[in-house]
């Protein structure tokens, strides 16, 4: 099993009120699979895709990636753990905005020590084979929001992660740029990287094999 | 657009100081009250008095700082108004040389006053290397951010 | 292509280059820190040594001018602005026989003509070479031979070395010697004996009146006294019997001295808390500046954060950012500051009035080394706060609160 989600649970207060953003969801994942999560905003998935990504800390509940229990970890565990086995997208515009396309895809790369290896080459083949090499010493300031979108896309890959999650990959890209990001994704998920994201956009979820339903922090099916 | 003027507006400001500095500033020795007699140089070593009515060398160097700075401030002015990049490159490496004279001149071309307590000396002088020297680093800064804007551009 | 890893240390560099008004005016106002801590604390150095140069070399204890010409005598010393002034010369056979006095000698002083400024500022002097203690100690080689009426010996900024000719009032003079640097009014003057003294004084009509009587007459005499009295109370002992007679008055120059420490400690009090404001007025700017623009880097920071970096990595960023501006504002300060010093340090010695000499290249460099610590505390200080506090927050929080 590649993601192992058992009774998870968030607690906000709001106020003087508790809230569950998540409340007693569980479901698995296998390294093969492409999973969609669908709701309204406000649902809770967000939250729930944050915890999975070790960003967010349950107030109840477990979470497995691989064997490893998230919450066994420190704050730097957790952070190298991430870096290495999880690419997360995250909604909007993402990118550093001092560094160049080619930079930010091999950034990732940098944040833990590795020994001597080199990102460049790689770097660039996944430009290639997105076909975007010509944007590799752009500023994000000069890109448009599909252009961004692909190369956040190819910076979650840059470590050879086992799961990708992207949360609303698609939000305020018009048609023709989700399709050639829905594609991008497709592919990657086709070369063996398990797939999570989030939307509420039926066409998007319809590229998945497998959707789940989420409303005010629940599974629904 | 920016570079244009904030690099003018420092050589012309660095051009203003290299006159000012000499005559108003840290002025040189004033000329002598009698009729002057404008002679050529004088050797400074080893007389200890001046003969009333000759003009010292460092009354020349100032006049000469007028000059160059003049000239500072002129492409100075010329930098603020070429929009091609490569002019200004080439303005701003005219300015580095015309530093270098403009140090030059009260150390080997002209001189000043040999005896170290004088006022051309103690401020004139090394107030014009200092200038000198701000404008060389200035100038050539210059030309290395343009050229980066070239190569820029080109890609 | 080169392969430039993307570090930690590379994005703090960019950050600071990507806002340059930004970090141009965090690095001035640190600047201005450490320029004034170094300046002020390597001139202070420059003062003291210079006087306890004057101190240890002076030999004199006493010195007795006329009545009302203390301040050109201290003047006369410290900045060798030449002036005349004389007094009756047999008083230093009287003043020989006074209980606790160990040596007497005189000087007589000429101020050169004054036409135009370029003759400079030389003082003439005429001194007795046989009791003389004043000039001796500062001689670069020993005159073997006493001087003859033809030659001088000079201070260390007159420009003649030793064996070339010099002219004074149209009299041709060879240099017999050179004198050290003493930081003071000696190193303009030119020092000859009392008879040639006396000679150019006729011949250039320097006195109205008796000329005659020059040989009756010095500037200054001054006086060693023995280590076991007190200067004082020799002058105790002169005072009623030759005060009124010959019009003379005192100078002390441990009191001389004592003044001049007193102005030094006020100056260093000046100079220390001008630099200590500045080190306080920077740390509160850079902290204000970094705490509103870390609010802004929000998003960067909490995107950083989901690609992996841990929060003792983001610290360590932010820290060095403040690191780089305090180290090159430091750097920035100390080199301007010194090389303002090093080429103004006649001119700045002149303008104060008071005898200086040029630090060492060593002390220097340990100075600048110190003013450098002091200036790299600045930036990590001032930003420990906001860099802690910023990268506590709920990671999700900051990235729904950037859409």
């Amino acid at each position: 099993m590649l993601l192992d989600v058992k009774n998870l649970r968030k607690d906000y207060q709001r106020g003087s009120q508790h809230f569950s953003a998540v409340n007693n969801v569980s479901f698995s994942m296998a390294q093969t699979d492409f999973i969609s999560i669908m709701g309204k905003s406000g649902s809770g998935k967000t939250t729930l895709l944050n915890m999975i990504a070790g960003l967010l800390t349950p107030t109840q509940g477990k979470i497995t990636i691989n064997g490893t229990n998230l919450f066994e970890l420190d704050d730097k565990q957790v952070s190298a753990f991430r870096n290495q086995n999880i690419g997360y997208i995250p909604q909007g515009s993402s990118l550093l905005p001092n560094l160049t396309a080619l930079e930010n895809i091999r950034l990732p790369f940098y944040l833990t020590k590795r020994e001597n290896q080199s990102s460049l080459n790689y770097a660039l083949d996944l430009l290639e084979k997105a076909k975007i090499c010509y944007l590799k010493d752009t500023y994000p300031a000069n890109m448009s929001g599909g252009e961004m979108r692909r190369i956040a896309i190819l910076r979650a890959l840059i470590c050879r992660p086992q799961l990708v999650i992207a949360d609303e990959p698609t939000s305020d890209l018009d048609e023709e740029s989700s399709a050639q990001i829905m594609a991008l994704l497709t592919e990657i998920h086709q070369q063996g990287t398990g797939l999570l994201i989030v939307t509420h956009d039926n066409d998007v979820a319809n590229y998945s094999q497998r959707t789940l339903k989420m409303s005010s922090g629940r599974l629904i099916d | 657009m920016k570079n244009r003027i904030v690099s003018s507006v420092l050589f012309i400001f660095i051009g203003a100081l290299l006159i000012l500095f000499p005559l108003y500033i840290l002025p040189v020795c004033p000329l002598p009250d009698a009729q002057a007699i404008p002679a050529t140089t004088m050797a400074g070593d080893g007389h200890m008095h001046s003969t009333p009515g000759k003009i010292m060398k460092c009354f020349w160097t100032a006049r000469a700082e007028i000059g160059i700075g003049s000239l500072v401030i002129a492409i100075g002015a010329l930098v603020l108004f070429s929009r091609s990049l490569f002019v200004r490159i080439g303005l701003s490496m005219a300015l580095a040389c015309t530093a270098v004279l403009a140090a030059a001149i009260p150390t080997i071309l002209i001189g000043v006053c040999g005896n170290e307590m004088m006022r051309c000396n103690m401020g004139a002088k090394p107030a014009l290397i200092l200038l000198a020297i701000v404008l060389v680093i200035a100038a050539i800064s210059n030309v290395l951010y343009l050229n980066k804007q070239v190569n820029k551009q080109i890609r | 292509m080169q392969e430039k890893p993307i570090t930690i240390a590379n994005l703090a560099w960019r950050n600071i280059q990507r806002r340059p008004f930004r970090s141009c005016c965090l690095i001035i106002i640190i600047m201005l820190f450490s320029a004034t801590l170094f300046g002020g604390s390597v001139l202070m150095k420059n003062l003291s040594l210079g006087i306890s140069g004057m101190a240890n070399r002076l030999g004199a204890d006493i010195l007795v001018v006329p009545y009302g010409y203390e301040k050109n005598l201290e003047v006369a010393l410290l900045r060798g602005e030449p002036s005349s002034f004389y007094l009756k010369a047999d008083l230093i056979d009287k003043i020989k026989v006074i209980k606790g006095v160990k040596a007497v000698s005189p000087q007589l002083f000429i101020a050169s003509l004054n036409a135009g400024c370029c003759t400079s500022k030389v003082q003439l002097i005429g001194f007795d070479q046989q009791s003389d203690f004043v000039i001796k100690p500062w001689l670069q080689t020993q005159l073997n031979q006493p001087l003859n009426n033809n030659q001088v010996v000079v201070g260390s900024k007159i420009t003649a070395n030793v064996g070339d000719e010099i002219k004074f009032f149209n009299h041709p003079f060879k240099v017999a010697a050179k004198m050290d640097s003493t930081g003071m009014g000696f190193d303009t003057s030119v020092f000859m004996t009392i008879p040639t003294a006396q000679l150019l004084m006729k011949e250039a009509n320097l006195i109205e009146g008796d000329t005659e009587h020059f040989a009756n007459y010095v500037s200054s005499i001054f006086v060693k006294v023995d280590p076991d009295y007190q200067p004082k109370d020799v002058v105790n002992q002169m005072m009623p019997k030759y005060a009124i007679d010959y019009n003379i008055d005192f100078v002390m120059t441990k009191g001389m001295l004592s003044n001049i420490s007193k102005w030094l400690n006020g100056f260093s009090t000046i100079v220390y808390s001008l630099s200590a404001i500045f080190w306080v007025l920077a740390i509160i700017v850079i902290f204000v500046i970094f705490s509103s623009s870390l609010n802004e880097r929000k998003r960067e920071i909490s995107l950083l954060r989901i690609l992996g970096a841990s929060r003792s990595d983001l610290v360590k960023m932010l820290l060095r950012e403040s690191l780089i501006i305090s180290a090159l504002g430091g750097i920035a300060g100390i080199v301007i500051a010194g090389v303002l010093i090093y080429a103004f340090s006649l001119l700045i010695c002149q303008s104060i009035g008071l005898p200086c000499m040029n630090i060492s290249i060593t002390d220097g460099l340990i100075y600048a080394l110190m003013v450098f610590m002091l200036t790299l505390i600045i930036g990590p200080l001032s930003s420990i706060y906001s860099a802690l506090s910023l990268t506590k927050f709920d990671t999700y929080q900051t990235l729904r609160e950037g859409e």
